[in-house]
């Protein structure tokens, strides 16, 4: 312990003298953006751990006095638990549906949006047709209006195509809103790439669609996974239509189960909290799989070109 | 040059028949999706709409929106909105640029960072409400707890107690949930931007300040446009966070359009109604989106 | 080439996408003699209603049961959507703040036919005139809530007394008292934020007061001389701290919080809800010194009491597919109750007996020792004026919103009040006297 700490204590002149200033600056902006976006998740955690009575101090037990997991088994286990009210409802495994539900919507609607939206944005860039300019301002258009407009006339709609209660119903609509999105990020991301790769290849004798999928496609692989997550979370987030279009244990998305946890006299600040936690869990992992794709600057070289 | 050579290659005939194909998917989910309730709206807009399914439905021409118009708690909820839209672009665009460029960056961890950063954005709007209702909590939250540790504070400060107060405390709250968002869209929009021009603006002597000014700002333009008018739009149709976390108090000071609509709509049943207060939010939506195209001069997004 | 292969590719997607909508549909059972009842409430009831359906089923073996619970807030827009886009929809919670609007609508199956007087007389008083509306009933009784005063016996101790007060005006003597003697420094509060629980609170108040909705014509009467010493002594009690400033910040739930932490010696809770917070391991740190007493009278209008009530209601929907099972649904459960059914309301969702007898049956006094106590509360019940106003939720909201300056000081308490009755008789004209 010592030894290493002289050995750094004589290392560090030397450091110093070669880090230039704006290292520091780094660091220092890095522990404030993690601070800020950790401290409300730590309270969060801290919520659901701690049992209520314990969370009515003036100044907080940062650190829980007598943690407990009760919340978490009665999410995980199914069956009453004695939640504020003294027994309620015990949400049983529908969090654990809600977990599935929404990702297979939110993956779902990942998918059909990066997939759809690409093909329609690689004709916005790249191919010659009229009315391209008023085609993208009315797709950007119809997403104006409050999503409490389209409820009722969307729900019509879900029943007439057979599909309430269905993850169906909530990727489709998802979609309808983020494809106008993704079609225009990914416009503006293409005609960012320079267009002297794909005209080679089109020169030595590759067809469209081939071009489109070996030369372009993976050039755009640092704007999809940014369209790809912004769809993933509109899709993960929504509220509105999940609560209108999904109603039981076959498609209930998360959302819809947290907001059960508010009753008639309130809300459960401590479930809210669990659920919480639990939403945020899988888009983390996601994103921590994903995370050398996160803007990765695979395509910085390419692009030079 | 490399138009003629395009042209050469390929009838312009074949190739709208291409670009039709690869939109169709598109249209048709944007299309039944989004523009067949929309016209049904705008029907519902243009009558006197009872929730019952039996209640007749009279034609009332435009007379909803001009009695919205009118409407002071429509005013209101108009005024409340510009604030909250304003107030949170003027802090959320260069801060979210500060972030992206930070995260661009080189330095350990930085893969981690990337994805931590996303977790306020991953949590649901409901939860983040509710997370920042209890944050607030005058007596024992956390906010007003660590202020009294830090001995800063001996009486509580009622962080949602007047209406600038709790709009502010909202715009904080919503802070803090989409810094995320723009952060991935200008990191995603700086990775366009080819390095030599870095580089070379480093041999010419730039400052960070120059790099910003007139190699970072001009070249994200395009993302400009895509973050300020996804943001508007999101702040006009804002309805979740005010839900959960102040229901549009106090007296009234939170309450946005969105918020109104939904008042008007699912408690005042007054589908119409409702409807028209909408169309009026999206039309206010889009002419804020046409000013940015104007002003950003972008116009170049075809 | 590429074109036509293209075409078929996109035919293709098409028809899988098609194949995995169908795949994605939840089976529907094969047409037999079964029908299903769907039926719409709140999350924290399904244990109780699922109770209820099974016992039912016995009865009726081809009935099924598609219950939909929600949270409470949500109730309102998923029973709306249903009813509004056709959806089929037969039994729903309703909630004591829609039944004027409900009936207005047109939304409800009136169900004063299934009533005889027996079981009329059985309910608690109160629970059966609050969802009544245009002389109709328009829901029947499933939760007898209303709000009651809890206290800390060992506060109450320290602040000199031997009870709480009886009256507001001891009220604001024992708090003034409390905070000099530097006893408490926050004795007590209110849920006055912008919310439906502030007009809960209000209603209490207001009638303590000697106020009420309306005068003898059916005009709006809030700004008359009892209604505004009522908001008068709420907004000057907040601004002054002798209650709890932070009050207007607070839900009809968040109060309850500094009552369960021993910083309030009372505060107003909805009944069952109340008590058995204030007695959980888990929740409260008050446990063994909660009590619950009468809530304030005043002594300028010679009143002893008034609590807001919250009943919670089960309406059958008028274009329900199965009415008459339905109906039948209905009346086997209501009525003049089976102990059973009262105590697993109770036991599974938390639920207050709507039946008179059960606050003073001694099985279930046996288990619930705070039955009779909660009951003494009942006589004096008050409703908001939900029953006599169209759109009560747009007139509440309206309210909300004037209270709420009046309470931030924004605006006189006088004024606040005018404005209310300005608005309310202009756009909420009082119905069904």
């Amino acid at each position: 312990m010592s030894v290493a700490h002289m050995a750094s204590g004589e290392r560090r002149p030397l450091r110093a003298a070669h880090f230039p200033v704006h290292a520091v600056l780094i660091a220092a902006g890095v522990a404030l953006l993690v601070l800020w976006t950790l401290a409300p998740v730590y309270w969060m955690i801290v919520t659901s751990i701690s049992p209520g009575k314990d969370l009515l101090t003036p100044v907080p037990h940062w650190i829980p006095q007598d943690p407990t997991l009760v919340r978490y088994q009665g999410i995980f286990s199914s069956g009453q638990v004695a939640l504020l009210s003294g027994t309620t409802n015990s949400p049983g495994m529908a969090i654990l549906q809600g977990v599935l539900h929404s990702l297979f919507v939110a993956v779902a609607t990942t998918l059909l949006c990066l997939f759809f939206g690409q093909l329609a944005a690689y004709a916005m860039s790249r191919l010659q047709f009229r009315g391209k300019r008023a085609l993208m301002l009315s797709l950007i258009a119809a997403q104006m209006l409050p999503a409490i407009a389209l409820v009722i006339p969307l729900f019509f709609i879900v029943r007439t195509l057979g599909l309430v209660d269905t993850p169906l119903a909530l990727i489709l609509t998802y979609s309808g809103f983020t494809i106008p999105y993704v079609v225009w990020v990914m416009t503006g991301y293409l005609d960012g790439i320079p267009f002297e790769l794909e005209e080679a290849a089109l020169l030595d004798g590759c067809s469209r669609l081939q071009t489109m999928v070996f030369v372009t496609l993976p050039l755009a692989v640092p704007g999809l996974v940014a369209v790809g997550i912004f769809s993933f979370l509109i899709a993960w987030n929504e509220f509105l239509y999940a609560l209108t279009f999904t109603y039981t244990s076959a498609s209930k998305t998360l959302t819809v189960v947290i907001s059960e946890f508010s009753t008639q006299f309130g809300l459960d600040y401590g479930m809210v909290a669990t659920g919480g936690v639990i939403a945020s869990v899988p888009p983390v992992v996601l994103a921590l799989f994903f995370q050398r794709y996160i803007v990765s600057g695979l395509s910085a070289g390419a692009v030079k070109g | 040059m490399t138009d003629i050579l395009l042209r050469l290659h390929r009838p312009v005939n074949r190739e709208r028949t291409l670009a039709a194909m690869l939109l169709l998917p598109t249209l048709i989910i944007v299309g039944t999706m989004v523009v067949v309730p929309l016209v049904y709206a705008f029907w519902l807009s243009l009558h006197d709409v009872q929730a019952s399914p039996r209640a007749e439905r009279p034609f009332v021409g435009f007379a909803n929106y001009i009695a919205i118009l009118a409407s002071p708690a429509f005013q209101h909820a108009l005024w409340n909105t510009a604030y909250f839209t304003v107030v949170s672009l003027v802090v959320q665009v260069p801060v979210g640029l500060a972030i992206a460029i930070l995260l661009d960056q080189k330095f350990p961890g930085r893969g981690i960072v990337r994805a931590m950063i996303l977790i306020p954005w991953a949590l649901p709007t409901i939860v983040n409400g509710a997370l920042w209702q209890w944050i607030y909590n005058p007596s024992y939250g956390a906010l007003n707890g660590l202020l009294r540790q830090l001995g800063l504070i001996h009486e509580p400060v009622l962080w949602l107690g007047s209406p600038i107060a709790a709009m502010n405390a909202v715009i904080v709250a919503d802070t803090w949930k989409i810094l995320p968002f723009y952060a991935v869209m200008f990191l995603a929009g700086l990775q366009t931007i080819p390095r030599e021009l870095f580089d070379a603006s480093t041999v010419d002597g730039a400052t960070p300040l120059d790099k910003l000014r007139y190699v970072i700002i001009p070249l994200l333009k395009p993302f400009f446009l895509v973050v300020l008018v996804l943001r508007t739009t999101e702040m006009f149709r804002a309805f979740d966070l005010i839900y959960m976390l102040t229901s549009g108090g106090p007296a009234g000071g939170t309450t946005v359009v969105a918020y109104y609509a939904y008042q008007v709509t699912f408690q005042s049943l007054r589908f119409g109604y409702g409807s028209a207060v909408s169309f009026i939010i999206g039309a206010v939506g889009l002419a804020f989106a046409l000013i940015y195209v104007r002003v950003i001069r972008a116009g170049e997004i075809r | 080439m590429t074109h036509t292969l293209s075409r078929r590719n996109v035919l293709k997607g098409g028809a899988a996408m098609a194949a995995g909508a169908l795949a994605l549909r939840p089976p529907r059972a094969a047409a037999q003699e079964s029908v299903t009842i769907t039926q719409v409430t709140s999350s924290d009831q399904v244990p109780y209603w699922q109770f209820v359906n099974d016992q039912f089923k016995l009865e009726h073996p081809e009935v099924k049961f598609e219950l939909i619970g929600v949270g409470y807030d949500q109730m309102l827009s998923r029973i709306v959507s249903q009813i509004t886009s056709g959806a089929p929809l037969d039994i729903y919670a309703l909630d004591i703040i829609w039944v004027g609007q409900f009936a207005g609508q047109g939304f409800t199956l009136p169900l004063d036919a299934e009533l005889n007087a027996a079981e009329r007389a059985a309910f608690l008083p109160g629970t059966l005139e609050g969802l009544q509306a245009g002389g109709k009933q328009v829901a029947l009784p499933a939760a007898a809530w209303f709000k009651n005063l809890f206290y800390n016996t060992e506060l109450v101790q320290k602040m000199g007394l031997t009870k709480p007060p009886a009256t507001y005006e001891a009220l604001v003597d024992a708090c003034k008292a409390a905070e000099a003697n530097k006893v408490l420094a926050r004795p007590t509060g209110w849920g006055f934020n912008q919310s439906e629980g502030m007009i809960c609170d209000w209603t209490l108040i207001l009638h303590a007061f000697g106020g009420q909705w309306f005068d003898k014509s059916g005009g709006w009467a809030v700004n008359n001389d009892n209604g505004v010493a009522a908001l008068t002594y709420m907004v000057d009690n907040v601004k002054n701290a002798v209650f709890d400033p932070a009050s207007t910040t607070f839900s009809d739930r968040d109060v309850m919080n500094p009552y369960l932490a021993g910083d309030y010696f009372a505060a107003a809770g909805w009944g069952l809800y109340g008590w058995s917070l204030a007695n959980s391991a888990t929740d409260s740190k008050i446990v063994g010194k909660a009590d619950v007493g009468l809530l304030y009278g005043n002594a300028a209008a010679g009143t002893v009491s008034a609590t807001c009530s919250g009943v919670s209601g089960i309406a059958i929907n008028k274009d329900a597919p199965n009415k008459d099972l339905s109906v039948q649904w209905i009346r086997s459960f209501t009525g003049i109750g089976h102990r059973e059914n009262v105590q697993k309301a109770m036991d599974l969702s938390g639920m207050p007996p709507v039946q008179a007898w059960a606050w003073q049956d001694p099985d279930l006094v046996g288990k619930n020792p705070a039955l009779p106590k909660l009951a003494e509360q009942a006589k004096y019940m008050f409703a908001r004026p939900s029953a006599n106003v169209a759109r009560y939720t747009e007139w509440s909201s309206m309210a909300q919103i004037e209270l709420s300056k009046a309470l931030t000081g924004q605006v006189a308490p006088k004024a606040a009040l005018d404005t209310i009755v300005a608005n309310g008789n202009r756009d909420f004209p009082g119905i069904n006297f």
